[in-house]
């Protein structure tokens, strides 16, 4: 789980894929494992755009081996370290030459990779016995067979400081993991070379295989790492051509932020693998170009994948000329979280105002209209398993959702409700709005802005960088920031849990590096988050999960801006194949023809 | 002279020293991210934390740590790691160093050969058409803000946007040893854009040089020896009228090569000033840091150049 | 160090600066303001640049006026129904003659709110960086000695500072929470303010310095020293009256620079927060789409340069007037 980074690059989610035009057509069934209905033939019935004839993005048997599949980014990376990455284009490398225990095909079925088969969990759900193939092997130079020590000590060190990674905490409840600090973690045995036995502190079963699929159960070599792993930061993470690798690809060559060179890794082979095909030769990625001509030149090439997305405007031309070369596929949430635990939005109805008074349409607007979202209106969204149960795009009917582009009736109605007869805001709260300084940040806060002042509230407008919002700001509880509106949430697994858990429920509240921005904490919530959570079932769970998200709505702990999609682009001759789960390309299924 | 030099060599140590002191102070202050708070991951627990602050050392008094900061660049040359992909400060700064150069170097050349003949005509043919035509120019060009003009050119000459296709557009940018002709074609658009106030101020500054020199007795003295007007001019007259060009030269090139951070972002070339750019709007501050410090370093050590320059040119300076 | 000409702004937005000054010693000894006055106003260019100005600044002031009497909506008016399905705005119509932005909000209004910013920050830290300047110049080169060296020192320190990306880091570090000094430079114009004027005024500071220099050489002041008055005396019935014209000169070629450099901080992101309209951040935001909305790009950098070039044109004329050797 992790927060969004910058507007539209993000890691996503593991999702079954459904179609975008899920808005309108609120019985699209958003369970079933959709591959082959990708993002095609489907419309949607609002927006009067039709998203038919977008690029095909799933596997093809026409696919061919070889060749150099060309890639070009504005975003660069930031972790190539399969212990620290946490980002979606940092997943494309990543996922292209490590080899993760578990790992989610493109149209997100999970199959065992590394591991053998799925997870033995024992009948309390605290011991999970994994066994893992004797041959697969580590690229040259060291050549030797891949063991479960290396990936007991992947796990040691996604729990070291020095590694940063963003998860483990959050998903490995590992007995002891949260002490181990870089020593070796107490909850984990290696039985033998095949052998890992993980020791859980809560039954924590469905949750912690599907984690399996993060970066952080790849194995990494502690011959290598150990030494590197001792500075802050680590150096396995500063030149990953050393890394030792376990994918179909090794890195040839890295440029921080600029560019990239994968070959294939001789030691792999697909039979044992068993998922990944790794049709192309090579593949060489350029990072750092200017988004709008990386678009552009994207559009007018034959072989090249764009891994991020391209500006409003190119999005426009493709559209309009090229839309075999474009692909949209849904992403997160982004919302709005209003303060509950400070005046003035501590009173439930200001916030009902508040949102009732948003002319939500505004921010698909600042993002880019109708092809990369729709407005929201609950928090389970339309790629997450228990959206159809959540009452799909038009949610569970309070008032003060649904009208997309505002209704100042229904706000007047929730300000009286609030103690202001007049309709406007009398208090003396300046509402302090903070988010990110980079577009389309602050657009979004003067949509806010725009929306409170219609109710009278006085506003302060400050725009940092994102990291400085969510580590200053928004994450930092005592800041008592009112409204962070460039806030977004999305989910690592294709649960329910995963996408309102952290955001939402009171127990997640930490005075530091806090998500649960709207500082919501609320026992009805909390419980049925609770419930939901141990149900197995998984229609019964999903129904929870709907209730839940009711809850929440009806606690109004932010205003729903846009469920939001990802548009790509990529040139008329390459095969991309897009990986639904992180919503980018998935460069060991993509070909260059 | 030694003793000259080496006075001015400690001066530049004083300046860098009390440079790098105030933007750590700066910096120090800016609420960038906390790399303790990065480090811990989520929902970290606070003995986590401050067990890194620790080991980082982040828990000392900021003159500690400005020490060890300075420590770090002085005998490792080191500029700690970006807080962004972990990767060393000075490997960053190096890997962008090409970058700069290149646009600096060229915009420099184009400058020279389009400010100064233009100057020089303008002083000879003083109050003619052309002198008003070229200074009216000059001053509308000295007007104009880079980026803008920048942005303008892009959308008139760019050959992927623009209404008539004649440069690279931005963000094609290639190492000179990666590709020499699309090096140079990406850059002729980024060089004529910088270069153009430049050369304006460069034409504007030599022509008020050159026709307050030509009034000058020594002048007349040469024209009286019935010295011809092109000796005159080209012998007396600019030489001395080119001494301060020099100078600010100089200051140019060493502002310059620290970073120019408009050109730079506008046409998306991964220079030092990009990176300076990026280290602001992701709070990283030891890209922050270190890419001030080698700004300043350039700053600096191009007043060196011109006043050791001086000093050779005109014993007095010496001795003042 | 020697007196650097272009490196004010530091890097491309190059100073009209220059040594095109020649000591007004021997001008300002005659009744110096009325005669430069008079040269100045006999300059058509410089007169009209002048006007421009003056009606700048009065749209400034009545900016909520003026954008009544154009007939426009509000700078912060959000006009979804101007932008189309892609969050794209649409260009020049007669309810919007310069075309929206990316919310939609009319750009000719915000265009005329953006010369509030620029001319209220020019004009403040201007003026502080002269007055600034002055003092510590006249101090530096009145009384000579360690004054002067520690004060020089001083000047050579800040301008060794790559001053863009100072202030880049400053404005932003005050940007965030309340301010910084201990909540004595708040976030927005402040900062800009101080920002600008910390950098400028070691430029006015070695001008006044060389300028005091070779006054206090003249024999008008050795008079008044032998008739005993005081320093301070000295230095302001005797020395400043001197420095006024060129003082005017300067500060006027100060101006457009920092006119400039409040639009190229609003460009790179650290001036003053939304949605308060600024011509360096209309450019800054216009930059993304500036192929498809060049209205957006073209209008406030226009308003831009003219305004730039008024200032300039305007400290030409003062330059001319005050030195009519290096005349036109």
């Amino acid at each position: 789980m992790r927060p969004f980074r910058l507007t539209l690059t993000l890691v996503a989610a593991i999702a079954l894929v459904i179609a975008v035009a899920a808005c309108g057509s609120s019985g699209s069934s958003s369970s079933s494992t959709a591959a082959g209905s990708s993002s095609s033939g489907t419309s949607s019935s609002s927006s009067g755009l039709s998203l038919a004839g977008l690029a095909d993005t799933k596997q093809s048997s026409t696919q061919k081996m070889g060749g150099t599949l060309h890639v070009i980014s504005n975003e660069g990376w930031e972790h190539l370290d399969p212990g620290a990455s946490y980002f979606q284009i940092d997943y494309l490398v990543v996922n292209a030459v490590q080899t993760p225990l578990y790992m989610f095909t493109p149209q997100s079925k999970i199959v065992p990779v590394l591991a053998s088969g799925p997870p033995q969990i024992s009948s309390d759900g605290k011991t999970v016995t994994i066994h893992i193939k004797p041959n697969f092997k580590w690229s040259p130079p060291l050549n030797r067979a891949i063991t479960s020590k290396d990936v007991a000590y992947a796990f040691q060190r996604d729990f070291n400081p020095n590694v940063q990674n963003g998860y483990a905490a959050g998903y490995y409840p590992i007995v002891g993991a949260a002490k181990a600090a870089g020593k070796p973690i107490p909850g984990i045995s290696t039985p033998n070379n095949t052998t890992i036995v993980f020791h859980l502190t809560q039954d924590f079963g469905a949750t912690f295989y599907q984690a399996l699929t993060l970066p952080g159960s790849a194995p990494v070599p502690p011959e290598i790492a150990t030494a590197d792993d001792k500075s802050s930061p680590s150096k396995y993470d500063q030149n990953p051509t050393k890394q030792a690798f376990s994918g179909p690809y090794m890195i040839q060559s890295y440029s921080a932020g600029r560019n990239i060179t994968l070959v294939r890794n001789p030691n792999w082979s697909h039979q044992v693998d068993g998922l990944r095909p790794a049709y192309a030769d090579k593949i060489v990625w350029n990072a750092g170009a200017d988004a709008t001509v990386a678009a552009r030149q994207t559009l007018a090439s034959t072989d090249l994948l764009m891994a991020d997305g391209p500006p409003a405007a190119v999005l426009k031309t493709a559209y309009e000329s090229k839309k075999s070369q474009l692909s949209v596929s849904p992403l997160g949430t982004y919302y709005a979280s209003l303060n509950t635990s400070v005046p003035p939005f501590n009173n439930i109805n200001l916030r009902k105002a508040v949102i009732a008074a948003q002319n939500r349409e505004a921010y698909l607007l600042a993002r880019g209209g109708k092809l990369v979202g729709q407005v929201a209106t609950h928090f389970i969204y339309p790629e997450v398993p228990g959206y159809a149960q959540a009452g799909g795009a038009a949610g569970f009917g309070q008032d003060y959702v649904s009208h997309p582009t505002g209704d100042m009736a229904v706000a007047t109605k929730y300000m009286k409700l609030a103690g202001y007869p007049s309709g406007k805001y009398t208090g003396s709260a300046n509402v302090l709005i903070v988010g990110s300084n980079s577009d389309p940040g602050p657009q979004e806060m003067q949509i806010v802005q725009n929306g409170l002042q219609a109710l009278g509230f006085k506003t302060t407008i400050k725009a940092v960088p994102q990291q400085t919002m969510y580590s200053k700001f928004c994450g930092y509880v005592k800041a008592h920031i009112n409204v962070c509106p460039t806030a977004g949430w999305i989910e690592d697994f294709p649960d329910p849990y995963a996408a309102l858990y952290v955001p939402f429920s009171g127990k997640t509240i930490v005075p530091i590096n806090n998500v649960n921005w709207a500082v919501l904490n609320d026992p009805k919530v909390n419980n049925a988050l609770d419930s939901a959570a141990a149900i197995s079932n998984p229609s019964q769970r999903l129904a929870a999960f709907a209730q839940a998200d009711k809850a929440i709505v009806d606690d109004a702990p932010a205003i729903p801006e846009i469920w939001s999609s990802n548009a790509l682009v990529k040139g008329t001759q390459v095969h991309g194949v897009l990986d639904v789960w992180n919503d980018d390309w998935d460069l060991s299924f993509s070909s260059t023809s | 002279m030694g003793r000259y030099i080496i006075r001015r060599l400690l001066w530049v140590i004083v300046l860098l020293i009390v440079v790098s002191a105030v933007t750590f102070l700066i910096f120090y202050e800016l609420p960038s991210a906390d790399p303790a708070v990065i480090r811990a991951g989520k929902s970290p627990n606070p003995q986590l934390i401050a067990q890194i602050r620790h080991t980082l050392g982040l828990d000392k008094p900021v003159y500690v740590q400005y020490w060890r900061y300075m420590k770090q660049v002085v005998f490792h040359f080191d500029f700690g790691y970006s807080y962004q992909n972990s990767q060393p400060v000075r490997q960053e700064i190096f890997s962008r160093l090409p970058a700069t150069i290149s646009l600096t170097v060229g915009a420099v050349i184009v400058w020279l050969a389009i400010g100064l003949p233009i100057g020089i005509i303008s002083a000879i043919k003083r109050r003619s058409f052309l002198d008003r035509l070229t200074m009216s120019g000059a001053l509308l060009a000295i007007s104009a803000p880079v980026y803008w003009l920048g942005l303008v050119g892009l959308y008139l000459f760019a050959n992927d946007i623009g209404v008539v296709k004649v440069f690279d557009g931005a963000g094609t940018y290639t190492g000179l040893t990666a590709n020499p002709s699309q090096w140079f074609g990406s850059l002729l658009l980024p060089w004529l854009v910088l270069a153009a106030s430049f050369a304006a101020f460069y034409a504007r500054l030599l022509r008020s040089n050159l026709i307050e020199v030509m009034s000058e007795d020594y002048i007349r003295t040469a024209r009286a020896k019935g010295l011809s007007e092109r000796r005159v001019i080209g012998k007396h007259a600019v030489r001395s009228a080119i001494t301060p060009i020099v100078t600010v030269l100089g200051l140019d090139i060493g502002t310059l090569l620290g970073g120019a951070i408009l050109t730079e972002t506008v046409f998306n070339i991964p220079g030092i000033g990009r990176l300076a750019y990026e280290g602001i709007i992701n709070a990283d501050l030891p890209v922050i840091q270190g890419t001030v410090l080698f700004g300043a370093f350039f700053i600096v050590i191009a007043n060196l150049v011109v006043d050791i320059t001086y000093a050779f040119l005109d014993p007095r300076v010496r001795y003042s | 160090m020697s007196i650097g000409a272009s490196e004010l702004v530091a890097e491309e937005a190059a100073a009209p600066f220059s040594i095109e000054l020649s000591p007004g010693g021997e001008i300002a000894a005659r009744s110096p303001l009325q005669l430069f006055w008079r040269r100045f106003r006999s300059d058509r260019v410089a007169m009209v640049s002048l006007g421009f100005i003056v009606v700048l600044i009065f749209v400034a002031i009545f900016a909520p006026l003026v954008v009544k009497l154009v007939g426009v909506s509000g700078p912060n008016t959000q006009n979804l129904n101007s932008l189309d399905a892609f969050g794209q705005p649409l260009g020049p119509s007669s309810a919007h003659p310069f075309g929206v932005d990316e919310l939609g909000r009319d750009i000719l209004a915000r265009t005329i709110y953006g010369a509030r910013i620029s001319l209220e920050v020019a004009f403040i830290a201007t003026g502080i960086a002269v007055l600034v300047g002055t003092v510590v110049g006249t101090a530096a080169g009145y009384f000579r000695g360690w004054v002067d060296s520690l004060l020089a020192r001083l000047m050579d320190i800040v301008l060794a500072f790559p001053i863009l990306l100072l202030a880049i880091g400053l404005a932003s570090a005050c940007s965030l929470g309340k301010g910084c000094l201990g909540g004595l430079i708040t976030p927005g114009v402040p900062t800009l303010i101080v920002v600008i004027a910390l950098s400028s005024w070691p430029y006015i500071g070695r001008i006044v310095r060389g300028q005091v220099l070779s006054l206090r050489e003249k024999e008008f002041i050795d008079a008044a020293r032998s008739l005993g008055a005081s320093d301070a005396r000295i230095m302001r019935k005797e020395i400043l009256p001197n420095l006024v014209a060129p003082i005017i000169v300067y500060t006027s070629l100060v101006l457009p620079t920092n006119v400039l450099y409040e639009a190229a901080l609003s460009f790179l992101g650290v001036g003053v927060q939304p949605p308060t309209a600024s011509w360096g951040q209309m450019i800054a935001s216009a930059s993304g789409i500036f192929d498809t909305a060049w209205w957006y790009m073209l209008f406030p950098g226009l308003a831009l340069v003219l305004t730039v070039l008024a200032f300039n044109l305007v400290g030409d004329g003062l330059q001319d007037a005050l030195n009519p050797k290096t005349g036109r």
